[in-house]
């Protein structure tokens, strides 16, 4: 009886956890397919394919990948690269939001959108060994 | 040589051992302004990047900031493959009114068929929005009524819009942005963006 109830506790709580949603789209990528890294399996995504919080975005030599997400943020990935986005939390009612992206090798060139407008750096990119607090703007972080 | 090998090892970790890590400000597109991009320290202290061109080199230590003559042309080749934004669209409305034109509804429709035969790529994003005359609750019923009549005559034409991209956003926007119960025929609208 007790192993039923720790049974029914844990089917709940799995049943309770938000799902996932959409946070950007990959919208171009040359060479093929996008290797996108979700919950420790590899996925292979092509334009259309719906991002979500946590994801990780690895391109192959010579491949370049376009991301849009819902804050009309605009992202390019460089070729070599390894991109994590940990952080999306954005209200599409009220426009305002905040977000992390971490660049652990690579390069990436951001356009940003409306995340930016809630206040300053609310919109946070991390290498190894910084944090940039993005104000509005286009800029390329690369790391080697 | 194995203490060679430890007092590299060291200086590699000294110094960031980041093989080289850089942030540049790109000039900035036609009519927006460049922006700025802070460095944030552990303590607080930011460093501000805030002319085309600048560029910081990134270190444990704290960054190195300089301006450069040109910007590699790699990172303008980078910027150049962003995705293309689309202007968004925009229909107005009278006041508490939800009416649109046939002749709105086949510019939209001759929009999205320019894009090609493949629509599924996109994500197309419909949100109402009102003036802040009247309750924030209000506004926000009808601003979804408008928006959700966008899409539903927008997928009566064959075009796929997902309900989580049928958005009210009420009148957030217009309080921001003109204050509290300001008529303005600028927010009585609604946008299809498509990205």
């Amino acid at each position: 009886m007790r192993k039923l109830a720790i049974l029914i506790s844990v089917v709940c709580g799995l049943l309770a956890q938000p799902a996932l949603a959409e946070i950007g789209r990959i919208k171009n990528a040359t060479q093929g397919s996008v290797e996108v890294i979700r919950g420790g399996q590899s996925l292979s995504a092509k334009p259309g394919f719906k991002l979500e919080e946590g994801d990780t975005i690895a391109t192959k030599a010579g491949q370049r990948v376009g991301i849009t997400f819902l804050d009309d943020t605009r992202m390019a990935i460089g070729p070599g690269s390894r991109i994590t986005l940990d952080e999306y939390k954005y209200d599409r009612a009220r426009q305002t939001g905040r977000s992390l992206t971490t660049v652990n090798r690579g390069a990436l060139g951001v356009d940003s959108g409306n995340i930016t407008r809630t206040g300053a750096d609310r919109m946070r990119v991390r290498t190894p060994t910084s944090t940039l607090g993005v104000r509005g703007t286009t800029f390329v972080v690369e790391v080697k | 040589m194995k203490g060679w090998g430890l007092t590299l090892f060291g200086a590699l970790v000294l110094t960031g051992c980041a093989g080289g890590e850089r942030v540049t400000l790109m000039p900035a597109a036609q009519d927006r302004p460049v922006g700025a991009v802070a460095v944030l320290g552990e303590s607080g202290e930011e460093t501000v990047l805030d002319q085309a061109n600048s560029q910081a080199v990134l270190r444990a230590s704290g960054p190195r900031v300089r301006q450069l003559s040109s910007v590699d042309p790699a990172y303008t080749e980078l910027i150049n493959s962003l995705p293309r934004r689309i202007e968004p669209q925009v229909i107005r409305f009278a006041t508490a009114g939800t009416r649109i034109s046939p002749d709105q509804i086949a510019s939209l429709k001759a929009l999205l068929e320019s894009l090609g035969p493949d629509l599924s790529i996109y994500q197309i994003e419909v949100a109402g929005y009102t003036d802040s005359v009247g309750s924030e609750r209000d506004n926000a019923r009808l601003s979804q009524g408008r928006a959700n009549q966008v899409a539903d005559l927008l997928r009566a034409e064959g075009f796929e819009i997902e309900q989580a991209d049928v958005i009210g956003r009420g009148e957030y926007a217009a309080v921001r942005e003109i204050g509290d119960e300001t008529p303005s025929e600028r927010f009585r609208a609604v946008t299809i963006m498509i990205r």
